[in-house]
């Protein structure tokens, strides 16, 4: 009898190696599949996709410009057919340790110590929001999980601060988000085997020791937690147009690499954010310790072994690589998620998709001015196509406050949050750090020596570093220093600054370059 | 019921009188003796007071009773004790310590953490749960089925019902078992549920076999209240390893949820099967509970938790029927008794999961298998972990000498290998074994659980290396890969492994590293500077040198053998491989051969205390602590009087009181 009881779908089994990834569930995917929902308006939902290793600061970093006119970065160059669809954000800071293990907690509760209040933004998000769907959120990773340091993948904490692991294998994702559609009596059945396991508990568990009951006061709250669980899957089961697209899919998801890894988890939070079998999904595309090698892309070195690039000079141009690689990935989301048309808009109008890292500076671990991307116009709600650089230092937590309001939260104190950040949802219109005055230019030359003035920038050459001063008619001198000259001067602090220069130039066809300084002054 | 006299312990009378003395004579100051404190003052606070915090350790603050942390001061204390103890501070050029003045600070720090009011103790058991690992085993031997499914594909076996269950996070003690990490987390009841699903599914396909399993004799529709409620009861006891009278209110509890299922027209048996599950998800089964007495001092488990710690810990599954029926009359509590079934229980191919479970997560090697960052190509991985397995198995089989572990005359090496080198091998033959168990992984390669799919036909073989460079596992393939980034080897990796993971040391990472360019600036007038050079260099400043000239001779002597293993003279550009060093002591070393046996004449003793510990740990389910001390001071003297053998290592564990008593508070 129980042959057909015994359900385990088969392409659970099906998983090899090394073979490419097909997703043959996208083409469905065109129109709303929110369709015959009674909602009127299509939900908002969040993706939080974090990258560890932290980055070059001056591969990263938009120099000069206006808020609405920009020149994207290096790492931000894949970005650039998105540039509309993008905010980028500049000079937030946040607190707490930015040690490897802690890094990812700090960045989404934005909190000062291990032990402190760990409940995550995004899990608070989908404590007021997650009620609705199939799934209260949902956990990603798509680097390897380090068994003796698992805190390293970890993203998302609970109101009770228990951790919540990321999935790692996407056919096991795919299985979990339509459980309820695949597995529906299944779910029926575990309710009753736990009901019966409540009632049964003896005397033995009655008798245990204080210390003992404690522990398994855990296990009787994992129970409560299934079962709250299934009561909401079933609560909120999916309508039938949608069961009939999905028994279409056959997913048979397998994945050789990391990249195909997270191209499968773009892939996925498209699909569940499309069937709304969840609203809030976290990301982890990569630790900050990361062991993971990106071969695939031809960087035969661990991540985080390029990422600390100023003990090793040599790494940089792979460590830049590689996270021009993950903005790529970004791109990926962001076009697949405009794809679908949701009533007037797009699901990646739907959504918010924030993108970020725990630190910058992927060798100091530096929590100041946090590398972070907005996508997704959140419902409307946020104009994008700009880089919005706040004048002063602002708390990174206050970015997160605005993200939970944004999402319909009603409680948005956070780690040191003080209030909303200005100048998400409106254009923030701040005064420009380095208006152009007309004034920057060669000041002087002799033949040997020059002064000029301008704002200055930075740039690879193969594996070298240049500098470049730009003036106001638009030309550019470029300036090629020793270590030690740039060293002493801290001339590499003035990057992004408008600076006057004395030095020695040279001549060759009529394109100076300045060799050697003698003096470096930063314009208030 | 049945209890052991707490005195049959025979804690050490001796030093428990000395401890007395000693008591009286300490007059407490921030709650340091005050000839401690003349001691560490006179000979300590120039290097570690809080200005100069040579290595990080201000001392000062130990002394003044200030505001540290209670947890911060006993680590402290234990490294005091620690350096002191093995004579590594105060260094030789400031001046050894007086006679009796090593004596003095052991015996304070005996006192304030080792013993409680003077008596040794153990401190409160923790409650355990069975991990996933553990689990598989259970349901695998209690249902008798296989916990592989096929592929559809090729037939072999590559995924167990088990592998949706996440995998347990090794805590404290480096160990998945390690009950205080397990309590930080809830247990994932959903996976667990459905793998039970699964197995008991797999189970009620098989008529018969489900039948005598469970325990029916007849159709279940045909039974009264009365036998259901005692077949429940039957299974859950054994099941749940509790005892009949436990065993009779659990089966009638169960048979109330039968009879719930039976409203609801459920066919009668695939009610039973939904009991079953419940049985199998409940809390009696996958913890661990014993009986408590609410003591705050050790006393004995009874027989049948003696049983089920026993059976984890050396078969990572529940007891056998003989170890149940011994048990059940109580006969396991005699020492002869534990010690012959410790003798037979090593003598069952169960014991492989010493190697697989313990060693394999102690060493590291079980990521060859699980963490695909150690991937080089699946047989060779699968072939390294064997010859992990193999190695630490003998280890059990032959009753060897855990300091084999770094160094040995006997190796187990691919086929592949042994015939592309045939001049440094001698192969052995199974009789130039000295084994005093079963031989059992022909059984275990059978029914391989986990890992890869598809079997390997070639065992590694057995052989002497007659190259004067393998022996040991330190100079393991496996060990080579899994301490090498996947594109070159790292001395500094190695270095940190062994004394990390043989040694024992917990070392931790700096946070202000130079960069390493720094150095290459500083040894620019050498040409083509060496790894050890480079090394040298960039660890040259005085707060790096107190952990790198213990780390970088390790490591360095291990430069001859490539990521996988593979001896090298050259690197990939063609310069030359180094691998002489010197160790802290000033002996010096050429090659990696020299090195482990200067490691053994250096580190022996350590190295062994450390195999205890870890042994201990992976025992008792949590990491050891200071309280511990006692019993593995005792259990080290017997395990070094007794030639550092293995199995007395075991032995020793298991009949210490972490092992066979319980604690409350």
């Amino acid at each position: 009898m129980s042959q057909k009881r015994y359900q385990i779908p088969r392409r659970s089994f099906l998983r090899g190696a090394s073979v490419s990834l097909a997703l043959p569930w996208l083409d469905i995917m065109t129109g709303s599949a929110l369709g015959s929902r009674s909602d009127k308006e299509p939900p908002t939902r969040l993706c939080v996709l974090y990258k560890g290793c932290g980055v070059n600061p001056h591969s990263w970093d938009i120099v000069g410009g206006n808020e609405t006119d920009f020149e994207l970065s290096r790492i931000l160059q894949p970005l650039s057919a998105s540039r509309d669809d993008i905010l980028v954000l500049g000079n937030l800071d946040n607190q707490g340790s930015s040690d490897h293990m802690d890094a990812p907690g700090t960045f989404m509760s934005a909190t000062k110590h291990k032990d402190a209040d760990r409940y995550s933004f995004d899990q608070r998000i989908a404590d007021a929001v997650g009620g609705q769907t199939p799934l209260k959120s949902l956990q990603l990773t798509a680097d390897k999980v380090w068994k003796q340091h698992p805190w390293l993948n970890i993203l998302s904490y609970d109101k009770d601060h228990q951790p919540l692991r990321g999935q790692h294998d996407p056919q096991v994702v795919f299985e979990e988000l339509f459980r309820d559609y695949t597995q529906g009596q299944r779910n029926d059945e575990l309710a009753s085997v736990l009901d019966g396991v409540k009632d049964a508990s003896s005397s033995l568990t009655k008798k245990a020791s204080a210390r003992d009951k404690k522990v398994l006061e855990q296990y009787f709250d994992a129970i409560r937690e299934v079962e709250i669980s299934i009561q909401q899957t079933r609560l909120n089961r999916r309508s039938a147009p949608i069961d009939g697209k999905l028994l279409r899919i056959d997913p048979n998801l397998k994945v050789g690499n990391l990249g195909e890894r997270i191209k499968a988890m773009m892939d996925l939070i498209t699909l569940a954010f499309w069937t709304d079998s969840t609203r809030v999904i976290s990301c982890m595309l990569a630790n900050t310790n990361s062991r993971s090698h990106y071969d695939f892309m031809g960087v035969n070195a661990e991540f985080h072994y390029v990422s600390h690039h100023v003990r090793n000079r040599k790494v940089l141009p792979d460590y830049d690589k590689i996270n021009i690689w993950h903005t790529g990935q970004l791109r990926y989301l962001i076009e697949k998620m405009k794809s679908i048309q949701e009533g007037e808009r797009t699901l990646f109008d739907n959504s918010l998709i924030l993108w970020g890292s725990g630190i910058k500076h992927g060798d100091y671990h530096s929590l100041t001015d946090l590398p972070l991307v907005i996508a997704g116009g959140a419902g409307g709600k946020i104009p994008l196509g700009r880089h919005v650089r706040f004048p002063q230092a602002q708390p990174y937590a206050n970015l997160l406050s605005t993200v939970m309001d944004l999402m319909g939260c009603k409680d948005t104190a956070i780690g040191d949050s003080t209030g909303q950040l200005d100048g998400i949802r409106e254009l923030a219109d701040f005064k420009t750090a380095n208006p152009d005055d007309g004034s920057w230019e060669i000041i002087r030359s002799d033949g040997k020596t020059l002064t000029a003035k301008g704002l200055l920038r930075i740039s690879l050459d193969e594996e070298v570093e240049f500098y470049r001063l730009t003036f106001s008619d638009r030309s550019e001198l470029e300036i090629r220093i020793p270590y030690m000259n740039n060293h002493r001067l801290r001339f590499d602090r003035c990057v992004g600054k408008v600076v006057t220069l004395d030095g020695e130039y040279r001549e060759v066809t009529g394109k100076k370059t300045l060799i050697s300084l003698t003096k470096v002054q930063v314009n208030p | 019921m049945l209890r052991l006299d707490r005195q049959t312990f025979r804690w050490d009378l001796f030093l428990s009188a000395l401890l007395m003395a000693a008591i009286s004579s300490v007059k407490a100051f921030g709650g340091v003796p005050e000839n401690v404190k003349a001691i560490l003052t006179g000979n300590c606070l120039d290097c570690h007071d809080s200005s100069s915090k040579e290595a990080g350790v201000d001392l000062s603050r130990l002394l003044s009773g200030a505001d540290t942390d209670k947890t911060v001061r006993a680590e402290l204390w234990r490294r005091v004790e620690r350096v002191v103890g093995n004579r590594q501070m105060p260094p030789e050029e400031v001046g050894a310590l007086r006679e009796g003045e090593i004596e003095v600070i052991q015996t304070a720090y005996r006192e304030m953490y080792v013993l409680r009011d003077g008596q040794p103790h153990i401190g409160a058991t923790p409650l355990r749960r069975l991990t996933r690992y553990e689990l598989g085993n259970t349901l695998q031997d209690l249902l008798l089925i296989d916990g592989f499914l096929p592929d559809d594909s090729n037939g072999a076996s590559t995924k167990s019902i088990f592998s949706s269950i996440p995998s347990d996070l090794p805590g404290p003690s480096g160990f998945d078992n390690d009950a205080s990490r397990m309590q930080l987390l809830r247990p994932p009841i959903r996976e667990i549920s459905e793998s039970v699903h699964r197995a008991v599914a797999i189970l009620s396909e098989k008529e018969a076999l489900f039948n005598s399993v469970i325990g029916l004799t007849q159709d279940v529709e045909k039974m009264s209240e009365s036998e259901i409620t005692q077949v429940l009861a039957r299974f859950v006891s054994r099941a749940c390893r509790c005892d009949q009278s436990q065993g009779g209110e659990l089966g009638a509890a169960y048979y109330r949820q039968y009879a719930k299922l039976l409203e609801t027209a459920l066919p009668p048996r695939d009610c039973l099967i939904r009991v079953i599950e419940m049985i199998l998800v409940s809390p009696e089964f996958l913890y661990r509970l014993e009986l408590n007495e609410g003591r705050n001092e050790p006393y004995a488990v009874n027989a049948r938790e003696l049983a089920t710690r026993l059976s984890y810990f050396l078969w990572s599954t529940l007891p056998d029927d003989e170890l149940v029926e011994l048990a059940n009359n109580g006969d396991l509590l005699s020492e002869d008794k534990l010690r012959q079934q410790i003798a037979r229980m090593l003598n069952s191919p169960k014991r492989v999961s010493l190697s697989e479970n313990f060693a394999g997560q102690w060493l590291g090697f079980k990521d060859l298998l699980f963490n695909g960052e150690y991937l080089v190509d699946e047989q060779w991985n699968r072939e390294s972990f064997e010859e992990m397995i193999y190695f630490f198995d003998e280890m059990i089989r032959s009753d060897r000498s855990v300091l084999d572990l770094v160094d040995s005359d006997w190796l187990f090496v691919r086929e592949s290998q042994v015939k592309a080198t045939e001049g440094d091998y001698l192969r052995l033959t199974s009789e130039s074994l000295t084994g005093i168990h079963a031989d059992v992984l022909a059984t275990w390669r059978e029914n391989l659980r986990g890992g890869f799919g598809g079997k390997l036909d070639d065992p590694p073989v057995l052989v002497r290396p007659i190259n004067n460079r393998q022996g040991g596992v330190i100079t393991s393939p496996a060990v080579m890969r899994l301490t090498s980034s996947r594109s070159r080897t790292s001395p500094i990796r190695r270095g940190v492994w062994v004394l990390n993971t043989m040694i024992g040391r917990d070392l931790e990472a700096p946070s202000d590293v130079p960069p390493l360019d720094e150095s290459r600036e500083r040894l620019a007038l050498i040409e083509n500077p060496s790894v050890a050079e480079l090394i040298q260099q960039h660890v040259s400043k005085p707060e790096c040198v107190s952990c790198h000239r213990l780390i970088d001779p390790l490591g360095l002597g291990l430069e001859n053998f490539s990521i996988v293993g593979q001896w090298r003279t050259e690197y990939e550009d063609r310069a030359r491989v180094v691998s002489q060093g010197e160790m802290p002591n000033g002996a010096a070393f050429k090659n990696p051969k020299e090195m482990k046996r200067l490691l053994l004449d250096l580190y022996g003793d350590e190295i062994a205390m450390n195999f205890v510990s870890k042994l201990m740990a992976y025992a008792i389910g949590r990491k050891v602590e200071p309280h511990d001390r006692h019993s593995l001071d005792q259990i080290i003297r017997k395990v070094r009087d007794n030639g550092y053998r293995l199995n007395t290592v075991i032995e020793q564990i298991i009949l210490s009181p972490q092992f066979r008593c319980r604690q409350d508070h």
